[in-house]
């Protein structure tokens, strides 16, 4: 259908988990297909912007160079970005290492920890592979963000109800019960 | 005597009442310059309390240790009109003459150097606190000597007197300070015609709600700040049943810019202390407190010495104390003073009930400014009519305003309420004003160039601190001194507060830095109404006062400090500086 919406998701220094909310929204799945077609997406495993999106979806927070540019692309190609989740709106899990060294975090990884393969002195690094940013940035201190759905994940309803709103062009205020956590 | 002897002497001194708990910290703080964990596990014993709470109690206040923090403990006094006066070249020096930067003590065990809020020395800043001993008016040259002599073994008397005894009382034996009083304008009523004793003598010739009824026809409003009727306070108090009432003296002046307090204490105690004395007799109350801050504590001897000399006034059971705080401006807020004073960590209190109901351990309390409890005593003793002869019709009387800043004559003045903004700067020789801020960080902040605005309750309320900066400052360094006090000062009870002022520092920045975008100047307003409402005291109910009002008094300000183009969907974001430290750390670990 040619007056469908284009939406495109991502996940940066995030779990997925709020991806797997977002299909958690159950049979409004099908709902949703009337509506949207998923450009770029893990759901579609698109790796390039193919059209402009109305609606962009930014799941985690900013950790390496390399969400830096996939950020600024979403930036560039949507019309409305939307910070998902606690990780993309305040750094969430990940941004517990910005008060520890850079250094001790990649021996932890990758040299002491339990899962460091024993006898190896490695710290993988090729320019092929993102560098790892000073802190964990939240992304509206690298782009503008124009609507934020806080959750560890946001819940199904939550991430429908702004969806369907955005969309229907009737979203008003979310209500309290969706967005209050205490 | 071994310490733990000692300890239980202290405790024992203090009848072990955990109510005393600032004054046994204190005592137990004096042989070492700080209260070791060994102190705490005694003291704990002794006084059924765990240590965590000993330390909840003892991490509140900026004078109380926990380390060795040195013979000479130094605080740097970082108050807005300490920077401007050289602040950083003193810290400079210290630091230099020391070799420890601020917040550390020298190895050789000698010197520990801290930095603290206002003192209450604006009018002869750059100053810092050794020992609690004020040393005033600083520069390089002089912390060079202070440094020299303390380790020449010169005693802080004999340095105190090497620099110049102040003036007057300040010189006096029992003060010997080099503070001077920079009283620049008597006025005609507080501070004039002082005859101890006559204003008490008048009153007791009244019946307790004659008096009260005195005071309310005075208009008499509290000098604290919030103006609240004097007359209104004390009858309330009177209409709560109690076995016993208490009188208790706010002389905890931590508003930045106020000295006040610091004259009246030092020249005029007895008017203080007749003032109590009459409230005393109002009320039927038969104990009063001087809540006195640490940093005046080199006023307690005098104080305690014309507590002495007074009793003679005194025709019925008064008695009278010094309780002396630890550091905590919020302390200042009376609830927050009164859990001090029970031994508590200085944090405001849930009203209702207010102290007037349920106050000092739990009876009905008066609290009263330094400033108010003199007015009380001029006025039984001059009559209420000479009283009300001076202000205007809701704020009627006079006043001290304590000025510093970019003035000729930074000092103490008594002014009638209503004057107007431009008579007082002409009076106080404004240089080329700029902004004035008006009841210091928590007050108003205003353009100079509204010289008909009036210093009242119906205008411009407050306590007493006036700041006047020239045209040559910069606004922005201003406001972030305001707001780092506020962040340092918030006791940390109400969200709000304690993460709300950090939130509008953190905004301030991104104007100073130049990362700010035009929503910024949205977020300002609301996070000011955030932290306005959600705050239980008056800390957080007017710390964000001075970033509106400085954004109305000169639109300009902020919005010329948005860069063209900040609007941009794409913001700042120097990528190479963000990953340098990854490049760096993956070359060394190679």
């Amino acid at each position: 259908m040619a007056d469908k919406k284009v939406v495109a998701t991502v996940s940066l220094a995030g779990c997925f988990g709020c991806h797997m909310s977002m299909l958690d929204i159950d049979l409004r799945l099908l709902d949703l297909v009337q509506l949207v077609r998923f450009d770029r997406s893990p759901l579609t495993d698109i790796k390039k912007f193919t059209e402009r999106a109305a609606i962009g979806l930014i799941e985690g927070g900013v950790c390496n160079d390399e969400n830096v540019h996939v950020l600024r692309e979403f930036r560039l190609n949507c019309d409305v970005l939307i910070s998902v989740g606690e990780c993309a709106i305040m750094g969430g899990l990940p941004a517990l290492r910005n008060d520890i060294p850079l250094r001790e975090c990649l021996e932890e990884a990758y040299l002491t920890g339990p899962t460091a393969v024993q006898g190896q002195r490695i710290i993988p690094h090729h320019v092929d592979l993102p560098k790892i940013l000073d802190r964990v940035y939240p992304c509206h201190e690298i782009v503008k963000i124009d609507y934020y759905l806080p959750g560890c994940p946001p819940s199904a309803d939550l991430i429908w109800a702004a969806l369907s709103g955005l969309l229907s062009g009737k979203l008003d205020t979310l209500p309290r019960e969706l967005v209050k956590y205490d | 005597m071994d310490r733990a002897t000692e300890l239980a002497g202290i405790v024992q001194k203090f009848k072990s009442d955990r109510t005393r708990l600032i004054d046994i910290l204190w005592a137990a703080q004096e042989r070492e310059g700080f209260v070791s964990h060994f102190d705490l596990e005694e003291l704990g014993r002794l006084l059924k309390l765990s240590v965590p709470a000993l330390r909840e109690v003892m991490s509140f206040y900026h004078f109380f240790r926990d380390q060795p923090s040195g013979r000479f403990q130094i605080y740097l006094d970082t108050s807005m009109i300490a920077e401007m006066n050289g602040l950083s070249e003193i810290r400079d020096e210290f630091e230099r003459q020391l070799g420890v930067k601020v917040g550390q003590t020298s190895p050789d065990g000698q010197f520990g150097l801290f930095e603290t809020s206002c003192i209450g020395m604006s009018d002869q800043a750059p100053a810092v606190l050794i020992n609690l001993v004020p040393f005033t008016q600083l520069n390089r040259q002089k912390v060079n000597l202070i440094v020299h002599r303390l380790r020449q073994g010169v005693e802080l008397k004999d340095l105190v007197h090497e620099f110049g005894l102040g003036d007057a009382q300040n010189a006096n034996s029992s003060v010997h300070s080099m503070v001077r009083n920079n009283l620049k304008k008597p006025g005609s009523f507080m501070l004039a015609s002082v005859v101890p004793g006559a204003g008490l003598k008048k009153s007791l010739a009244h019946s307790a709600d004659e008096v009260i009824d005195t005071v309310t026809a005075s208009g008499l409003r509290g000098r604290g700040g919030a103006g609240f009727p004097t007359g209104k306070k004390w009858a309330a108090c009177r209409s709560f049943q109690a076995p016993k009432r208490y009188v208790v003296c706010n002389a905890d002046e931590g508003e930045p810019g106020t000295f006040k307090d610091r004259l009246l204490l030092t020249e005029y105690p007895a008017l203080v202390i007749e003032g109590m004395a009459i409230a005393a007799h109002a009320l039927g109350a038969r104990e009063g407190i001087i809540y006195l801050r640490a940093e005046y504590k080199y006023l307690e001897a005098h104080l305690q010495q014309e507590i002495e000399r007074f009793r003679k006034h005194l025709s019925f059971e008064f008695d009278l104390r010094i309780q002396l705080g630890a550091g905590a401006y919020v302390c200042g807020e009376e609830s927050a003073l009164l859990e001090s004073m029970e031994g508590k960590r200085g944090e405001p209190r849930l009203r209702p009930p207010f102290p007037v109901e349920v106050g000092y351990l739990g009876m009905p309390t008066v609290v009263n400014n330094v400033e108010t409890f003199a007015l009380v005593t001029q006025i039984f003793n001059q009559g209420v009519g000479t009283f009300r002869n001076f202000g205007t019709p809701r704020s009627p009387g006079v006043r001290l305003l304590s000025v510093s800043g970019d003035v000729a004559h930074p000092g103490i003045y008594e002014i009638p309420w209503g004057i107007k903004i431009g008579d007082v700067l002409s009076m106080v020789g404004a240089q080329n004003p700029l902004m004035i801020q008006v009841g210091g960080p928590s007050g108003i902040a205003i353009n100079a160039n509204d010289v008909n605005r009036e210093i009242s309750y119906e205008d411009l309320p407050t306590g007493g601190s006036f700041m006047v900066f020239s045209k040559d400052r910069d606004l922005f360094a201003i406001l972030s001194n305001f707001m780092t006090f506020f962040v340092n000062e918030s006791c940390g009870n109400c969200t709000p507060c304690r993460a709300g002022n950090v939130a509008l520092r953190e905004l301030l920045r991104r104007f100073i830095g130049g990362h700010a975008r035009s929503e910024d100047l949205g977020h300002i307003d609301s996070w000011a109404s955030i932290v306005k409402r959600g705050s239980r005291c008056g800390l957080g109910g007017s710390s964000p006062n001075v970033l509106t009002t400085v954004k109305a008094a000169f639109p300009d300000l902020f919005v010329n400090a948005i860069k063209p183009g900040a609007d941009s969907l794409f913001f700042d974001f120097n990528e190479k500086a963000a990953t340098a430290d990854y490049d760096r750390t993956i070359r060394e670990m190679k």
